[in-house]
This record gives C-alpha cells, sequence and structure tokens, in this order.
C-alpha cells in the first residue's frame, strides 16, 4: 500500500527536489504540496495524508507550530520535520511538538526515503545520514540524560513543552 | 599617582630658578657687609642647590636650611640676605608638595628644626619665635595644598579616562555584537543556497537511476561537497550565535517582505509612506536581506524618536545597485540626538557589501540613505 505525502516548503526549488525524489519511489505517492504554513493546515486537513513532511521555516505558520497543531486535530498523520540545520533547541521542540523524526534537508535521497517509510510504518525514529544522524543521536542521548521520556522511540506524546521558546513566526 | 606628579616635577632641574638667585645674590651683595669668602660660599651654595630642589627635594632643603643654621652661627646677630629666606621659603615649600608620608613627616621635623635652629643661632632678641614658625608653617602648608589639590586633579583624570575607557568597550562590543548577528544571518542565506543545490543534485541523481553513470558520479560529488559545506557553515553558526539564540522560525525577510513591516510600523502609531521600484527579484537574497534590515533598523530609530510623526521609505532596485531612502520630517522642538548606536547595523551591512550609507538632517527632515551595489567587490562563498 502506497504511503500519502505531503510536502511543506517555501523554497520552490527545493519543494521540487523533494516531491521528484519521494515521486521516484513506487510505494509513495505525494498527494499535495505547499509553500506555506496555512495552506499546509489546508491541505492536511482536507487531503488526510499518511506522512506530512514539514519544513521548519516558512511563512505565516512555522513547521513546529503546525506539528503541534497537528498533534492535537490529526495524530494519525505523521510528521517528518525537515531542516537546514539541526540545533538542540530545534530538534528538542520539535520532538516535544511530537514530530515522529527530524531531518536535515541535505540528507541524502536514498536516506530521505527510507526515513518516510520508516516513519510512515510507525516505526523508530528515522535516522538521518551523516552529521543529521550523530546530532540527532546526540540530542537524544542529551535528553535521557536529563531524564526525560526520551530516550526510547518518540512517540508523539504530549511533552510538558519545549525547553526554551524560540521566537515564532510572527516576531521577526 | 606620586608618578604623575613626579614625572611632571623632576622633569628639568630648575636651572633657571638658582641661576636667577645667584644673579641677583651678585647684585645684592654689596649691601650686605661679609666678613670671609666662606660667608660668600655659604651664601651661594644653597641658591645653587636649588637647581635640584624637584629632583632631591630633602637633601636640598637639608643643604639650604644647613646653610642658614651655619651663616647664621659664623656671623650671629644677623638674618642673611632676603634671598636666603626666599631659598628657605622654596625649599621647604618643595618638600612639602613633593614627599608623602613617613618621608614628609621627618624632613617636615628636621627642617623645622632647622629652621628654629636657624632663629635660635641668630640671637636676634627682638624677633619672636613667631617669624621661623611662619618661615617654616607658610611654606610647607602650601606646598601640602598645591600637593592635594595636584593629587585630586590626577584622580579625578584618571576616573575620567577609565570612564571614556569603559564607554568605548561597550561601543566596541555592540559593535561586535551586530557585526555577529549580520554575519549569522548572511550565512544562513549561504547555507540555504547550498541546501538547495543538494537537493537538486540528489534529485536529479535519484531520477537518472543508472543511467548515465558519469552524470551519476558528478552529480553525487557535488552532493558530497555541498554537505561538507554544509557542515562547517554550521559550524560557523554556532560560533556565531549568541548563547540564548536558537535558529528563527521565520524565513529570512527579503526586499518582498517590506510592504507587511510598512503594516507593522503603521500599526505601531507612524504613517509609512512605502514607495518601491525595480526588478525586485533579481536582488541576490543577501542584499535583498540587507537592504531589508536597514530600512527595519531605520524605521526603529524614526519610531523611537520621533513617534507618530509620518515616515517616506523609499527603495529602488537598479540594474546595478539597491538604493534606500528612508525620510521624516524633524520635530519643531529638537531633540534628543541619540546614542548613534541605533545606526550601526545600517553602516556596517552597507560596509559589508560595499555601499555607502550617510544618516543626517537636511531640508528640515532626518533623512537616512544608502546604496548597495549588486556586483560584489568582495567574492561570495558560491
Amino acid at each position: 500500500m502506497t504511503l500519502r505525502l505531503v510536502v511543506a516548503e517555501d523554497q520552490a526549488l527545493v519543494r521540487a527536489g523533494f516531491v521528484s525524489m519521494l515521486r521516484s519511489d513506487p510505494g509513495l505517492e505525494v498527494v499535495g504540496e505547499a509553500g506555506d504554513g496555512e495552506h499546509a493546515l489546508h491541505l492536511l486537513r482536507t487531503l488526510r495524508p499518511d506522512v506530512a513532511l514539514l519544513d521548519v521555516r516558512m511563512p505565516l505558520v512555522d513547521g513546529i507550530a503546525l506539528t503541534r497543531t497537528l498533534t492535537d486535530e490529526l495524530p494519525d498523520i505523521r510528521v517528518l520535520v525537515l531542516t537546514t540545520f539541526g540545533d538542540d533547541a530545534t530538534v528538542v521542540d520539535a520532538l516535544h511538538a511530537g514530530a515522529s523524526g527530524f531531518l536535515l534537508k541535505d540528507t541524502r535521497p536514498e536516506d530521505l526515503l527510507a526515513a518516510v517509510h520508516a516513519v510512515g510504518a510507525g516505526e523508530a525514529p528515522a535516522r538521518p545520514g551523516r552529521d543529521g544522524g550523530r546530532a540527532h543521536l546526540a540530542t537524544l542521548r542529551r535528553l535521557a540524560a536529563r531524564s526525560r521520556p526520551a530516550a526510547g522511540p518518540i512517540d508523539r506524546a504530549r511533552a510538558r513543552g519545549p525547553r526554551t521558546p524560540c521566537p515564532g513566526v510572527i516576531q521577526r | 599617582m606620586d608618578v604623575l606628579l613626579r614625572r611632571w616635577a623632576t622633569s628639568y632641574p630648575d636651572v633657571p630658578l638658582a641661576a636667577g638667585m645667584v644673579a641677583l645674590c651678585l647684585f645684592e651683595v654689596d649691601s650686605v657687609a661679609y666678613r670671609s669668602p666662606l660667608q660668600g660660599v655659604l651664601l651661594v651654595l644653597p641658591l645653587v642647590s636649588l637647581a635640584w630642589r624637584n629632583r632631591w627635594p630633602a637633601p636640598v632643603a637639608v643643604v639650604v636650611l644647613g646653610t642658614v643654621v651655619l651663616g647664621a652661627a659664623v656671623s650671629p646677630g644677623q638674618y642673611g640676605p632676603q634671598l636666603t629666606l626666599l631659598a628657605t621659603v622654596l625649599a621647604v615649600y618643595t618638600v612639602a608638595a613633593q614627599l608623602s608620608g613617613r618621608a614628609a613627616v621627618l624632613i617636615g621635623v628636621v627642617t623645622l628644626a632647622l629652621v628654629e635652629a636657624g632663629h635660635v643661632a641668630t640671637r636676634d632678641g627682638e624677633l619672636t619665635h613667631f617669624l621661623p614658625l611662619l618661615a617654616w608653617g607658610a611654606p610647607w602648608a602650601t606646598g601640602r595644598l598645591v600637593r592635594n589639590r595636584t593629587l585630586a586633579a590626577a584622580a579625578v583624570a584618571r576616573a575620567a579616562a577609565q570612564l571614556v575607557a569603559r564607554q568605548e568597550q561597550e561601543t566596541q562590543e555592540a559593535l561586535g555584537r551586530e557585526r555577529d548577528r549580520i554575519a549569522r544571518e548572511l550565512h544562513d542565506v549561504v547555507a540555504h543556497a547550498v541546501s538547495l543545490m543538494v537537493v537538486q543534485a540528489g534529485a536529479e541523481r535519484l531520477a537518472l537511476g543508472s543511467t548515465l553513470p558519469r552524470t551519476s558520479a558528478a552529480l553525487e560529488a557535488v552532493e558530497a561537497a555541498g554537505r561538507g559545506a554544509l557542515t562547517e557553515l554550521r559550524v560557523m553558526l554556532a560560533v556565531l550565535r549568541a548563547p540564548d539564540d536558537c535558529e528563527p522560525r521565520a524565513p529570512l525577510p527579503s526586499l518582498a517582505d517590506l510592504p507587511s513591516l510598512a503594516e507593522r510600523v503603521q500599526a505601531a502609531g507612524s504613517p509609512v509612506e512605502l514607495l518601491v521600484d525595480g526588478a525586485l527579484t533579481a536582488v541576490p537574497p543577501g542584499v535583498g536581506l540587507s537592504a531589508y534590515r536597514m530600512v527595519q533598523e531605520a524605521l526603529t530609530n524614526v519610531v523611537k524618536h520621533a513617534p507618530g510623526r509620518p515616515v517616506q521609505v523609499r527603495v529602488s532596485a537598479g540594474p546595478a545597485e539597491v538604493d534606500i531612502e528612508v525620510r521624516n520630517p524633524l520635530p519643531t522642538v529638537p531633540g534628543q540626538p541619540g546614542s548613534g548606536r541605533g545606526l550601526v547595523g545600517i553602516s556596517e551591512r552597507a560596509a559589508l557589501h560595499g555601499g555607502v550609507a550617510v544618516a543626517g538632517p537636511r531640508e528640515g527632515a532626518w533623512v537616512v540613505q544608502a546604496r548597495l551595489p549588486l556586483a560584489a567587490l568582495v567574492p561570495t562563498v558560491p
């Protein structure tokens, strides 16, 4: 059974690149694309895909705020968060918001596809390649060291909220 | 603390003073009856020693006062000529002005004793003890007074210098923080461009599959280089980030976001007239970001220093440069010009892009103008 996907990414060429990668996999079907958070939310509500690939940085509503909304409203949609950087605060916030996985945008295409499949099957968090993977694991270890309930597979448990609130889209 | 005093005082021997007094002495010599060459020496020696009164105040004082005592002992009943009194006064004054602490107390006592001894040796019954005390006391008091005043002035000067240094340091730190922020944003722009390249290359390589293996290999190389560059950029950004900073959640602004900026400023109470023309989309993201930030900084300044006054913003994107002008009429009552730190970002970004920025009053309005060339003078990371 093919996994239905929605891709939200504000840079048009990057979005086109992801969509192209995803379409090369017969087990995946991209049912919608969005260039900002509001449009993405609309598509997610209407299309109810299996997996949502959300860029952190988007106009109107950012990817992490969107993830929180989805965790509340549409918990069956699994979220894979994409970013250019992988700083701790962003990773922690994404996981707290309920994301199933976190990937760097420069992940190898093969790893991206594997991650989408893994997340779609409800498996353990995606393992982004190379530095992204190390950063991801390191963050998880740090979280575990602080005795937070995040040492094992990340599921969309509602957490206490982000450690340090990061400025959202409205405040520039 | 004494160093300041000492250095100033000991820079020159007081030769003119000593020479002048010796010359005067030669004129006066007839008016006093001298019985022997010894008296002549006792007269001239203290005057000559005054040349070193600043360098060795205590020995000179002892020499001067010692010769006064000897002179009185040699020819009792006579106070020496007025020059000797003057020499005494100067020697005691110099000691009081130069010395401090225990040395001052010791030499003070010694000089007082010598003055007293000189008076006693003269055995001039008419004058009371008041004279020697005055001869010692007046210059001593004056010397101490001058000393205290000089030290106090030096302390004030030092405090002022420290304040200036601290302010300078604070300005430098603020400048450093602003530069870091600018650097962060520009690295961010580059990182997004490189990400785009890696994604496009990867997507194409996946689409090719096993066809065209050489092209695939080339694309793989592009991806690998891009990933390497991104790793380096992430390190740079971690270095440049302030401790409480995290990755911003909003996309970096560009010239296309100027209308919404104008709206926000308008909502804050200052009417904004925005005039934009030219090919905005042709402006590279780094320049567009800087131009936006400059307008933002200028508007923030207007809202802060002239709230409620209308502002006119003109941005024009030409083929070779982007011109920015932010203008607002000056208030009728001239207000405080402000710290000047508010426009740091504008001048820094202008300099960074090899452009210019000026800010100042013109024709009754405060005008901030900047020009950012589009052809980079410094090659940017591809």
